[in-house]
């Protein structure tokens, strides 16, 4: 048996936090169906043969080759660093009056078929490309540990061939041991037919960094809900989250931070840009805990609604229990484009449709900038520029990285 | 190009601020427009250049005899109207270079290759003492005053209007930084046969310049024009002149 994997799971407030009893969180929410049992695929041949048709199409489209391919029907890892388990025991069953979150986590953890357990040995740097793609409704678990002194950059592609209304749901357990260094981007590009769960619970221990990068831009909807914590002396978190909608999508991002540890960073950064009827719920919460001198924590959240119908609700909220020498402050800003950045890009000859586009792709490629890993920069930018340009979440546009030419630096 | 304002009136939220300004403005000809705050001047250079806030409620716009007051910002851009803007907008996340390039695409009709592109932008820079890393950020983002007002000369100095509105581009600059950007103005002027109006308080600029005709405006209207004799004696009376 793994060490990290196959564990029973107590559901008990597994994964709750606290502002889901808060009445205004309460209120701007986007609730989630489930089903009362998942629709799985059949691990046929034929199944299992479409999906590896659908990955290889992908990897040629984008001359890369996945580490690992995950979904219901086909599972195969290229490594010996992501390995594939059937999950063995998992206590309790979601029910109605758990916490949305540890419903949710009781849902995946009751139904999952698949543990994908990622190890990251110390010493050395590790990249890995992991393909995920919805066939039908997918309860899975990633766990990811990562050792002392270990790197990793992991990135995860979200890709699906669901045909009608299906739920990705994939449940993320991320350690960083001591030292370590940890960036992990997920890139959500399913298609109008799949919903999104997305449970992430992380720590970070002493003088680890892990950094997350998510970019919500495919599924008709997704739920969200980020655990991650500082827990260790040193320890730096910081999570980047852009999301960009259009059509009917909804996003309800849930994303909680904590400090736990003297000279912890835990920093939220978080951008929407919302077009045609779509909707975003950001909800950040910080979490100073006692005896965490020198802590910094930040939240922002921007959002820039480019259409009359788009919504966006930013509720930043933080919670201190030690003041000394504690670094704390949220913001949260939306509006409509700058109209005076419209015509300043106007009066330099560009015209009223492009700069438009300009000023959405400056936005979102502020917080895509983080992404360390250049191919997993490369397609989220072209995936993002592509939908700026009117194209459907869910498709993959042509790599589009020579038509772009970033600034190397966003500060001074 | 020839540019015309005439009998121009222009008002913003009903309140009329230009009252009828006639001015001639041809290329390789440099206006300067110098006037107490408040007086109209950067309404009426945002007028020239389309800002959709400004209403013209009377009056012409023309560009070789033809009225511009019809045209879309971008389009008055690609004629060969240049905005220097008094405070730039900051675009974080978007490149200056890529930007630029996008831009001298618009007017251009093509886009310039990158090796050239950058060898030009460079040697531009250079010219301006402008920061080399400054080239690789976000627009304007997190630059200083000074490095705002040597990056939209920059800007001019890759676009190559025929006739650049020059709004304060002397304010927030150290003495050796105003000269720096008179004699890059200089420069394009004479290499390019470009034409400006430079609106500006000081004399202290012009000092480094060739002005044709030193207007003075005043509650929305010109109230003298003439040669640097004019800049004398606003220096002495103010523009109680």
């Amino acid at each position: 048996m793994e060490d990290h994997g196959n564990r029973k799971i107590a559901v008990e407030k597994y994964f709750s936090v606290p502002q889901e009893m808060d009445e205004l969180y309460k209120k701007h929410s986007v609730p989630v169906v489930l089903p009362d049992a998942p629709y799985f695929v059949e691990e046929t041949q034929d199944n299992a043969r479409r999906i590896e048709e659908f990955a290889s199409s992908i990897e040629e489209k984008l001359k890369i080759r996945f580490d690992a391919v995950i979904s219901c029907a086909l599972c195969k890892s290229n490594s010996g660093s992501i390995v594939i388990t059937k999950p063995e025991i998992v206590n309790g069953k979601a029910s109605e009056d758990m916490s949305e979150g540890t419903r949710l986590a009781a849902y995946i953890n009751a139904n999952a078929r698949r543990s994908i357990l990622i190890n990251a040995p110390g010493g050395g740097a590790n990249k890995l490309k992991i393909l995920f793609v919805n066939d039908c409704d997918m309860p899975i678990q990633v766990s990811i540990n990562v050792k002392e002194k270990g790197a990793l950059n992991l990135f995860e592609y979200y890709a699906s061939v669901a045909k009608s209304g299906s739920i990705m749901a994939p449940l993320h357990e991320v350690r960083t041991m001591e030292g370590s260094n940890v960036e992990i981007s997920i890139l959500h590009n399913e298609n109008e037919h799949t919903k999104v769960v997305s449970l992430i619970k992380g720590e970070a221990l002493d003088d680890s960094k892990l950094s997350m990068n998510f970019i919500y831009n495919g599924a008709i909807e997704t739920k969200a809900i980020n655990i991650l914590s500082s827990n260790g002396d040193g320890s730096r978190i910081h999570v980047n989250e852009i999301v960009y909608g259009s059509g009917d999508q909804k996003f309800d991002i849930n994303t909680y931070i904590a400090n736990s540890k003297p000279r912890s960073q835990a920093l939220l950064e978080s951008g929407a840009v919302l077009d045609g009827n779509s909707l975003c719920i950001l909800k950040g919460f910080a979490d100073i805990n006692k005896w965490t001198r020198g802590a910094k924590s930040k939240i922002t959240q921007r959002g820039i609604l480019a259409s009359e119908n788009a919504h966006i609700d930013a509720l930043p909220d933080m919670k201190i229990d030690y003041s000394d020498e504690v670094s704390a402050t949220h913001s949260a800003a939306t509006s409509p484009i700058d109209k005076e950045a419209l015509f300043y890009l106007n009066s330099r000859g560009i015209p009223e449709d492009e700069a438009r586009k300009l000023f959405i792709s400056a936005f979102a490629m502020k917080y895509m900038m983080n992404i360390s890993e250049p191919f997993a920069l490369e397609l989220a930018s072209s995936i993002v520029l592509g939908r700026i340009e009117g194209r459907e979440f869910g498709s993959l546009p042509e790599l589009s990285s020579k038509g772009i030419w970033m600034p190397v630096s966003t500060s001074r | 190009m020839k540019l015309e304002l005439k009998d121009l009136r222009v008002s913003i939220e009903e309140k009329e601020v230009v009252k009828g300004v006639n001015l001639k403005v041809n290329q390789g000809e440099l206006h300067v427009i110098m006037g107490p705050n408040g007086s109209g001047k950067t309404t009426l250079a945002k007028t020239i250049m389309g800002h959709p806030q400004p209403k013209v409620i009377g009056g012409e716009i023309l560009a070789d005899g033809k009225s511009i007051l019809g045209l879309k910002p971008n389009e008055r851009a690609k004629l060969g109207l240049f905005l220097e803007f008094q405070s730039p907008t900051e675009i974080e996340g978007l490149g200056l270079v890529s930007f630029l390039n996008t831009a001298k695409g618009a007017i251009t009709g093509s886009r310039p290759s990158f090796k050239e592109f950058m060898q030009e932008i460079k040697e531009n820079a250079e010219k301006l003492a402008l920061k080399e890393d400054l080239i690789g950020r976000s627009l304007n983002f997190g630059f200083s005053g000074g490095e705002k007002k040597k990056a939209e000369i920059l800007q001019m100095a890759v676009l190559k209007p025929k006739i650049a509105i020059l709004d304060e581009p002397d304010s927030g600059l150290d003495v050796d930084a105003v000269k720096i950007v008179a004699e890059n103005v200089n420069a394009l002027m004479k290499m390019h046969g470009m034409g400006a109006i430079l609106i500006t308080h000081y004399s202290r600029i012009i000092n480094y310049m060739n002005p044709d005709v030193i207007h003075v405006m005043k509650d929305g209207i010109m109230v003298k024009e003439g040669g640097r004799d004019l800049i004398r004696e606003v220096e002495e009376k103010g523009y109680n002149i």
